[in-house]
């Protein structure tokens, strides 16, 4: 018997002008419930960067000896955006299973759950970038007056971050182990990432070959802002650029392939 | 209101569903299945078969049936949460489904802004939702507790203020699952009432439930199904006397079905 389907839903609810409007709720929602019980709420998203610094900060420079003037600032500067990937990969991957009621009942545009998380993490990223400029500000460190490469910076990491996050949160929904895995990638990414150390601390040969990594390209950019620091070379923000929205494309033919069986799934 | 009266029109319809006896739940399972070779087993269900249904524009129809004869598969298709396997569904309108009790709130947010949250997903502007915010509460007789959060609700509070949401969204087309379940009698009558007025205002109302009293009060029209098929169809009160006869003896050769 051939298998034949004819759906009409001429009715679907939302126009193009409620999206915005979706997703800006659903991303306040995310952020207001994730703090709702702590009672230092936001804060913490500041606290936990600020101690990963002091206790990094005593190994490398108290321990290992290592002289990298205003260390502080320096590992600051790529953490933040760090911090911004890891919490955004990792927060979408259980979206869908923490919406479950909904997404089994409703017809809404499900890829607006991963990327309301991915801006919600924006925001803190947002937020948390303020604070570093009252930092400097504060400390009485001269700064590279071009800011403008960040905003382009942001955009790669953005536009990274929601095919990744399309990605994952659907294929979590399949394989819950999705989100163990990423654990550890995103732990051990750390270490090959110039997020504790700048790239000029390690061996010259593999500096050029070191920043086709997308994120380090990305951690070195914000850098730039710093003395000293320049944004990597035109062919690594290229690659970083291109991978961003091969990301970007790749979550987004995965996600129109698996989602459809979502509630099935769920 | 729509301009234009909605449709419900769903024509020859099967829905199957794959059970997947063990289907990859780790990535670890997945693997050794293609690497073994290993042929994990599907049984296929067909949850509806043969389905046809037609609603008019102020009409109340029911779906009645034992559990797991798929009158939740065929309101999840009308919602557009799951696509039909073969056939030709049309359904012109806005849908709103109402969710059991608490579905779709948050529930460490506080009742006020699962209103939002909730509305939203449901397809509702901000601005709508603010004018109607006060008229929610209200209908829901929540003022003293949705600023609360959630999760301190009793069932029935989660079910007035979720139904309240959706009865606001003035949708066309309104699906109604079994969820006045957790209702006193007072607010059951209530729903009713209102479901009445909607439907007489020109939308069409799908309606679930396994107290056949409700059925008989308020449906016009009755699907009775079983085991996927539509067995019976006619006026409500006709069938629900029927069901409710053979209901006892159906439910116990039945039990134990799941969905």
């Amino acid at each position: 018997m051939s298998e034949t389907m004819t759906i009409d839903r001429s009715g679907r609810p939302g126009g193009l002008r409620q999206l915005p409007e979706l997703l800006g709720i659903l991303t306040v929602a995310q952020l207001k419930a994730r703090y709702r019980r702590s009672f230092l709420g936001f804060l913490w998203s500041l606290i936990m960067p600020l101690f990963q610094i002091v206790v990094i900060g005593f190994v490398f420079q108290g321990l290992l000896q290592h002289r990298i003037p205003n260390y502080t600032l320096v590992f600051l500067t790529a953490l933040l955006p760090w911090i911004f990937f890891s919490d955004a990969v990792l927060t979408s991957c259980p979206v869908y299973l923490k919406f479950r009621d909904v997404v089994k009942k409703i017809y809404f545009p499900r890829w607006a759950l991963p990327l309301s998380v991915v801006f919600a993490a924006a925001v803190h990223f947002g937020l948390s970038m303020v604070i570093l400029f009252a930092i400097f500000v504060v400390v009485p460190v001269r700064f590279t007056a071009a800011f403008w490469p960040l905003i382009p910076l942001t955009l790669m990491l953005t536009t990274m971050l929601a095919g990744l996050s399309l990605l994952f949160s659907v294929l979590h929904t399949y394989y819950q182990d999705v989100e163990y895995a990423l654990t550890a990638i995103v732990r051990m990414l750390l270490f090959v990432t110039p997020v504790m150390y700048p790239t000029d601390q390690i061996p010259e040969a593999y500096q050029y070959w070191f920043l086709f990594n997308p994120l380090a390209a990305i951690c070195e950019g914000f850098r730039s802002i710093l003395p000293g620091y320049e944004l990597p070379r035109p062919e690594h923000l290229v690659c970083a650029a291109v991978i961003s929205v091969l990301c970007l494309g790749v979550g987004m033919v995965v996600f129109r392939r698996m989602s459809p069986q979502l509630p099935e799934v769920l | 209101m729509a301009e234009s009266a909605p449709v419900v029109d769903i024509e020859e319809m099967w829905k199957r569903y794959r059970r997947h006896h063990d289907r990859p739940a780790r990535l670890k399972d997945a693997f050794l299945q293609r690497v073994l070779g290993r042929v994990h087993q599907v049984e296929e269900t067909w949850a509806v078969q043969d389905f046809t249904m037609r609603a008019q524009p102020g009409e109340v129809v029911g779906l009645i049936g034992p559990n797991g004869c798929g009158k939740t598969t065929v309101l999840s298709i009308v919602a557009g949460v799951l696509e039909p396997t073969r056939g030709s569904v049309r359904v012109e309108g806005r849908v709103c489904p109402m969710l059991q009790a608490g579905a779709g709130f948050h529930r460490d947010l506080t009742g006020l802004e699962n209103i939002y949250l909730s509305g939203a997903i449901l397809g509702m502007r901000r601005a709508s939702i603010q004018h109607k915010l006060d008229d929610i509460v209200q209908w829901a007789g929540a003022e003293r507790w949705v600023d609360t959060p959630v999760r301190t609700y009793s069932s029935g509070m989660l079910m007035r203020l979720g139904f309240s949401v959706a009865a606001h969204m003035e949708p066309d087309i309104l699906i109604v699952d079994e969820i006045l379940a957790t209702g006193d009698e007072a607010f059951r009558a209530k729903v009713r009432r209102r479901l009445r007025q909607e439907a007489r205002q020109g939308r069409i109302v799908l309606f679930v439930s396994h107290y056949m009293e409700e059925v008989r009060m308020l449906c016009d029209r009755v699907l009775w199904m079983a085991e996927g098929r539509v067995v019976r169809e006619g006026p409500a009160e006709e069938l629900v006397e029927d069901y409710t006869a053979e209901g006892r003896s159906l439910e116990e050769q039945q039990g134990g079905g799941t969905r």
